[in-house]
């Protein structure tokens, strides 16, 4: 019996973390060696987690039928991103990043800030994405974030505010359609911390109209606690209760984010 | 928003529940000569942190974790030329106790090094007295999973903690 559930379990397990390659697209521009390669592993991996050792074998299979298929190099490098070994990792997607510069940059570079507190090597994979393909708007590894919002917050990281306010503010003025899930979130946060009050507001209001989060009215409820209007602040902190405890928050599976709220200090503040 | 991306990653369990049985890599076995006495009940089977999809699963969250972390550490002094990460793995039991610690040091390049046992010492002490970890529910059954702790050092201190 549960030989028979576990073999149903191998059969569910089909979903992988990031999309599949097109393989025809590689037989299209006319890299049958990466094809080749492509269709392998595409059935191998199929019956296999990323942390099994078997799957580390698989992509070394389709690498010796094409040694510059990045795919599998980013493949091989993902559980080690994930249990946070920097060399392995770095090891397996800069060669990825070698044959796939375009597609595998974006997820170096933000892989580097989220996983590793690289901010530096972020930032210096990001001026290299723009050096090489002026104007692109490229987005991070998980889709959250524009590659030019990595950078403001990989600045911020370093302590650099005013390099990661004047960065933000450039991608929101330039792409004012491409406007991230949590973007205004985190420039409101930053004018607030550099003081710039109204701006703070106004990024954060918007936010909440937008997108609703909970660490949105909790930044309002900060500023309107600074400007002693408590009982703004209570009603924000109020909005933020309930929004945090509809799930509506930063949340991350692998870490915790930039500005995410958490219960303890929620509580806090509805002490004020 | 959290809802939807815990519904999206529960889908995804069955991947995380079909490896188990097989060898995984960055594995950790219990080594009597290094490790403290430290109990998996007979249940082998160790998850990743992340295989839940519910996120880092702290007493206190970030906050209660930063600062104790930052209380063990903030005395140390590392050679200011030292431009790299210490990766502090380890399991956490179903009882929400960790042990069978490992430490690993890198480059910021990504090349793997060496610290002084007087400073990788600390980092590691620092994780092992913490206390707060909860044990996480995969498939309503408590087990066991691998967590990590990573300390960014450089400028001769710690910069920055993660998660």
């Amino acid at each position: 019996m549960k030989r028979i559930l576990f073999a149903l379990l191998l059969l569910s397990s089909t979903i992988q973390l990031h999309a599949q390659p097109n393989c025809a697209a590689l037989l299209f521009y006319g890299d049958t060696a990466a094809y080749e390669a492509c269709q392998y592993l595409e059935t191998a991996l199929k019956v296999h987690y990323q942390y099994e050792e078997e799957f580390q074998r698989i992509c070394d299979s389709a690498l010796s039928i094409c040694g510059h298929f990045a795919y599998a190099w980013r493949e091989k490098s993902t559980p080690y991103v994930k249990s946070g070994n920097f060399h392995l990792w770095m090891k397996y997607m800069n060669e990825a990043v070698r044959y796939d510069t375009l597609e595998m940059l974006p997820a170096r570079a933000s892989c580097r800030g989220k996983f590793f507190a690289d901010y530096a090597g972020a930032i210096a994979d990001i001026e290299l994405f723009e050096r090489k393909y002026p104007g692109s708007l490229a987005m991070a590894h998980n889709g959250t974030y524009s590659l030019h919002m990595v950078k403001a917050l990989s600045y911020r990281a370093l302590g650099q505010r005013n390099q990661a306010i004047s960065t933000a503010e450039n991608y929101l003025r330039t792409y004012p359609n491409n406007i991230g899930m949590y973007d205004r979130l985190h420039l409101g946060i930053m004018y607030f911390e550099a003081g710039r009050v109204p701006e703070a507001k106004k990024q954060l209001e918007t936010q909440l109209k937008e997108s609703a989060v909970a660490e949105a009215a909790y930044a309002l409820a900060k500023i309107a606690k600074a400007e002693k209007n408590d009982d703004l602040a209570k009603k924000y902190i109020r909005q933020a209760r309930e929004l945090f405890n509809a799930g509506q928050q930063l949340f991350d599976p692998y870490h915790y984010l930039d500005d995410q709220l958490f219960e303890a200090e929620l509580v806090e503040a509805e002490r004020w | 928003m959290r809802r939807l991306i815990r519904t999206f990653l529960l889908i995804l369990l069955p991947v995380a529940a079909a490896a188990q049985v097989r060898p995984w890599v960055e594995a950790i076995t219990y080594d009597a000569a290094i490790d403290s006495p430290f109990s998996l009940g007979g249940d082998a089977n160790i998850y990743q942190y992340h295989n839940d999809g519910l996120g880092v699963n702290y007493r206190g969250d970030r906050p209660a974790l930063h600062e104790a972390l930052r209380k063990a550490t903030n005395q140390l002094k590392f050679d200011s030329t030292f431009d790299g990460l210490v990766r502090v793995r380890f399991v956490v039991n179903k009882a929400g106790e960790s042990g069978m610690f490992r430490t690993y040091v890198y480059t910021v390049s990504g090349e793997q090094a060496h610290l002084p046992a007087a400073l990788l010492n600390p980092l590691t002490q620092a994780v092992k007295q913490l206390n707060g970890w909860q044990p996480k529910i995969i498939r309503d059954q408590t087990v066991h999973y691998y967590q990590y702790v990573i300390f960014r050092i450089q400028g001769g201190k710690v910069s920055h903690i993660l998660p």
